[in-house]
């Protein structure tokens, strides 16, 4: 009689669920991505869009009244005819040029150099993970420390090769910037070389015997196969770094807070000097999205690299 | 049976219903108040007495302390959302116009009225009470007062026979002579922003210079500012080489190590200077009242901190019992021990005190004739003081002319103020 029983509920619950399975079956995958797309809408989506709508407000937090003024395209121009945000954009750029350039030219070298199985290597490679697992405030303040012109190690021994350091490397607006991007080389070129190594140790050695066997040097082995072989995932590497050098904000604000004078502002600064220190929340939106156009052609550029050099596949 | 089941279950909930208001009364849990505080050294003094202010009232309260610029960020966003998320706020003396203009925090004065003998108000320094004052109306209690002194190497001043200077020329010719082996007769903070900004301010002070005029517009290119520039970008020369990316910690660094023989400084600082696990001249420097220009008005810079109450706290009553007890001349003798710093006329005449920090005579002196206003107190200042904090880096580090530097910051100034 039990039995008899459950074997009718189990069938009606059956019956019940088809229906139910036959809307997921139709849904597809969208069930199963539903809840990171949940978390995109609210944590990215939102964000950026609510972001762009007041960029064309004048919007001041610390204003009593509250009011937001429809500027329509004010807050871009103003951005435009900003002294300031010019010559952060600009420092902002050059310091990506330098700072992912060296970061590339370094990492590839070292990816080269530990890719041969030597006594040391793998103590070498662990060690290469230092400098990323530091937090980037911590970096900042150790390397303020050591370009203090007075007592710095880096003065010091400036000074005792000869080198006039004057005001040190981060009082001089000539070196200030450079100083910068040689935090950002030590901290993140390990990273980039860390992902080059990966690359050339999953390409196969059969081409290279091939390589070997048709007269090839190793100077050609590596320009015609491995580098070439390589493209996709230093055009990855590129990405990554770009993106976040152009987010650079930590050292900046911890070794020189923007200066001497203009030297070393970059765009992240300014806008979260604008946004998070005046509450100009419209105005910081709207570099906030000069920002993003300007990774997004980088991005582009790269894209377009790949494109041409048909590594895409 | 039934009936009386019935008659005894109706009175039961009768009486529960009735005594339920007075039960609540009786047994209403005293507030949790949330104080957020600047990280500084009073703010040690807080969370240590805050455990006494419990067992006296009952009333606990929560200490969180922030950095200067996340305490600012937070206390915005809890004002403009009205989220109520602190019943108190420490509030640097800068601030005070606008978090009062924008009506953040809970108008005080109604209150001291009323406690005004319980509070001794008279006790409190008259310029102290700028600390939270704003237009007539007290927003915040002042907590913690800090003068502006010249603290300086009093053995290798006197071993060279220089008098702590008490003109702008005496200075100048002790920086001067100060200077040269392997000694600097002065460091001041250069780097950009508010560090070189506020620096240059008690420069401009000395001078007779303001930062507006008397209609309380801009006057940042005035005469008298463009002698203090000049006078503060010359002193650079005297200064350790790295002093133009100096912020607080490595000018006091340099004054500490014996390297640089003079700097001027908030008052909260001496006890570091006199600190010898900190300290290389605890036993030999000393400070006095910073040296004015021929002819200006004698006016010593005040700052400090304040303590008020966010206007959406819902436990304003117990904020304002707390603030009372805290500034009260019965706790205060123990709330300077552990850090903080005076604002009372008794506090600096305590011989208790005075026996542990002897320098309190030299900053009672100081709050005598002090000006909070010598950073103003308006809602323009942040932006005011990061535009100095770009040009007066420009001019220390001869990328402009002083007056160049002062031209342009006036420019920049004067449409913060709709002109």
């Amino acid at each position: 009689m039990g039995e008899y029983t459950g074997a009718t509920a189990d069938r009606s619950a059956a019956a019940a669920a088809r229906p139910v399975a036959k809307w997921l079956k139709r849904l597809g995958l969208l069930p199963w991505a539903a809840p990171a797309l949940l978390f995109m809408l609210c944590f990215a989506f939102y964000p950026l869009g609510y972001s762009l709508y007041i960029s064309f407000f004048n919007y001041s937090l610390t204003d009593p009244t509250q009011t937001q003024e429809f500027a329509g395209l004010a807050n871009y121009l103003k951005a435009f005819a900003d002294p300031a945000f010019r010559v952060a954009a600009l420092n902002s750029v050059l310091f990506v040029i330098l700072a992912v350039g060296a970061q590339t030219v370094l990492g590839l070298a070292i990816a080269v150099l530990l890719n041969r199985d030597r006594p040391g290597t793998p103590l070498v490679r662990t060690l290469l993970l230092a400098p990323l697992t530091l937090t980037p405030i911590v970096v900042a303040l150790v390397w303020r420390a050591l370009y203090n012109a007075d007592y710095g190690v880096v003065s010091y021994y400036l000074k005792a090769l000869g080198v006039n350091v004057g005001r040190g490397p981060i009082g001089e607006p000539s070196t200030a910037l450079l100083a910068l991007v040689i935090v950002d080389v030590w901290q993140w070129t390990p990273l980039v070389a860390l992902m080059l190594l990966a690359g050339l140790r999953s390409q196969s050695a059969d081409l290279f015997e091939a390589a070997q066997i048709d007269g090839a040097s190793g100077w050609q082995q590596f320009w015609c196969v491995a580098l070439p072989l390589l493209r996709p995932i230093l055009i990855v590497a590129l990405l990554i770094r770009t993106m976040d050098v152009f987010k650079l904000f930590d050292s900046v604000f911890i070794v020189t807070g923007g200066g001497p004078g203009y030297a070393t502002e970059v765009m992240n600064h300014y806008i979260f000097k604008t946004g998070l220190t005046f509450f100009d929340m419209g105005y910081a939106a709207a570099m906030s999205n000069l920002l993003l156009v300007l990774i997004g052609l980088f991005t582009a550029v790269y894209f377009r690299a790949i494109g041409q050099l048909g590594v895409t596949q | 049976m039934t009936v009386w089941r019935a008659t005894w279950l109706i009175l039961v909930v009768f009486l529960v219903v009735a005594l339920l208001p007075l039960s609540s009364s009786v047994a209403q849990p005293r507030p949790t108040l949330n104080l957020v505080s600047m990280s500084d050294r009073f703010s040690g003094a807080l969370t240590r007495m805050a455990p006494d202010f419990e067992r006296e009232t009952g009333i606990k309260v929560n200490v969180t302390i922030q950095s200067y610029g996340e305490l600012y960020s937070r206390a915005i966003a809890d004002f403009v959302g009205r989220t109520g998320g602190a019943d108190l706020y420490t509030v640097d003396i800068v601030w005070t116009g606008e978090w009062g203009e924008n009506g953040y925090l809970a108008d005080l004065t109604p209150m001291i009225q009323r406690d005004r003998a319980a509070i001794a108000y008279d006790d409190v320094f008259p310029a102290v009470w700028k600390l939270g004052g704003w237009q007539g109306k007290q927003y915040a209690f002042p907590l913690a007062a800090y003068a502006g002194v010249l603290a300086y190497n009093k053995k290798v001043l006197t071993d060279m026979g220089i008098k702590p200077p008490r003109s702008v020329p005496e200075f100048a010719t002790a920086i001067q002579k100060l200077t040269g082996d392997g000694r600097y007769g002065i460091v001041m903070n250069g780097a950009r922003g508010a560090p070189c900004a506020q620096d240059w301010m008690y420069h401009m002070l000395i001078q007779g210079g303001s930062i507006l005029d008397k209609d309380g517009l801009p006057a940042l290119n005035s005469t008298a500012n463009v002698r203090a520039l000049t006078f503060f970008a010359d002193m650079f020369k005297y200064a350790p080489p790295g002093a133009t990316s100096y912020a607080w910690g490595d000018r006091e660094l340099a004054f500490r190590s014996g390297t640089a023989m003079m700097q001027i400084a908030w008052s909260t600082g001496v006890r570091a200077h006199r600190d010898p696990a900190m300290s290389k001249v605890a036993t030999i420097s000393d400070i006095t009242t910073l040296p004015q220009a021929a002819g200006a008005p004698t006016r010593y810079p005040l700052g400090g901190w304040s303590i008020g109450i966010n206007r959406d706290s819902p436990n304003k009553q117990a904020a304002w019992e707390f603030i009372k007890w805290i500034t009260s001349q019965r706790v205060r003798r123990e709330f300077v021990r552990l850090g903080g710093e005076p604002i009372r006329r008794s506090e600096v005449s305590d011989p208790t005190l005075l026996a542990e920090f002897p320098w309190f005579a030299m900053v009672g002196k100081s709050f005598e004739n002090a000006d909070g206003d010598f950073r103003p107190r308006i809602r323009q200042y942040p932006r005011i003081q990061d535009i100095l904090g770009l040009e007066v880096n420009l001019a220390i580090t001869g990328q402009k002319s002083p007056k160049a530097a002062l031209d342009d910051a006036q420019a920049k100034a004067m449409p913060l103020f709709g002109r």
